[in-house]
């Protein structure tokens, strides 16, 4: 896995408004698990995107892969999103053609969904969050395990919580950007999240 | 259900993610002092709490 970061998360979910509290819930998750999220929000400008795609994902130890939004948007021409699929299989056939020890998680909000959305993954449990961010919260902590320091529900509730309440508005505020799906809000979460992790997940490094 | 996969990586420091998310240094500083700010304001809310109050608040599923 050359130039993989380990403690690097590729987080593949829909930028929709909609899904806003379900991307705070993966950002405090795997904040909370020593974690840096990355996403294809980073990505500007430059080479072709595809190319850049793949070289954030090789760059990612870890992939959250989450499925829920495979759906026709109501927008005209009413699309399904192949985003998410497209880019879990990027990572699968590499990791097949090429096995590096990058581990891949799916996600999926309902029970059966995926074995019809996408049955050339039977075979491969999803994590069931249900309709709520809590439940994404609860299934990183089944995803992930850590032998140090295992973050709990309360920590990461907390992480969750304040990235929402207090880290949001602030940020949207500071960066003029009218939506956290955009590059520099992200890059500001992430950093934020760590900080906030530092101060509930006892065990983490301090900055000298 | 699928096993836990064990994360063994070392915790990066705020500045390892700051660099790494391209965040500049005084961005990175306002951004520590605000989750100061944020926790020392929880922290005083905690306190004032009335002692009784539901603790969980977690949401069911």
């Amino acid at each position: 896995m050359p130039g993989a970061q380990r403690d690097s998360a590729f987080l593949n979910i829909p930028y929709d408004r909609a899904y806003e509290e379900h991307f705070l819930a993966y950002i405090a998750g795997v904040a909370a698990f020593g974690l840096d999220p990355r996403a294809t929000l980073e990505l500007t400008g430059g080479e072709r995107r595809l190319n850049r795609i793949f070289k954030l994902i090789e760059a990612c130890r870890y992939s959250f892969h989450d499925l829920s939004f495979v759906k026709l948007d109501r927008k005209r021409p009413t699309t399904p999103r192949f985003n998410m699929p497209f880019e879990l299989g990027l990572v699968i056939g590499w990791q097949k053609a090429a096995p590096s020890g990058h581990q891949w998680f799916v996600f999926e909000s309902s029970r059966h969904r995926l074995q019809k959305s996408l049955s050339d993954l039977n075979g491969t449990d999803p994590f069931v969050y249900g309709p709520n961010p809590e439940g994404i919260l609860r299934e990183i902590r089944n995803a992930l395990v850590r032998h140090d320091m295992q973050p709990t529900a309360e920590q990461m509730w907390d992480i969750f919580d304040i990235l929402g309440v207090d880290g949001v508005p602030y940020i949207l505020k500071k960066t003029g950007a009218s939506s956290v799906f955009e590059a520099r809000p992200f890059a500001d979460l992430a950093v934020l999240a760590r900080q906030i992790a530092q101060a509930f997940v006892p065990g983490l490094p301090e900055d000298p | 259900m699928r096993k836990p996969v064990i994360v063994d990586t070392p915790y990066p420091t705020v500045w390892q993610t700051a660099k790494k998310m391209g965040v500049s240094k005084k961005r990175t500083r306002e951004l520590i002092k605000l989750a100061d700010e944020i926790m020392a304001r929880r922290q005083m809310r905690r306190k004032t709490e009335q002692v009784g109050a539901p603790k969980n608040r977690l949401k069911t599923a």
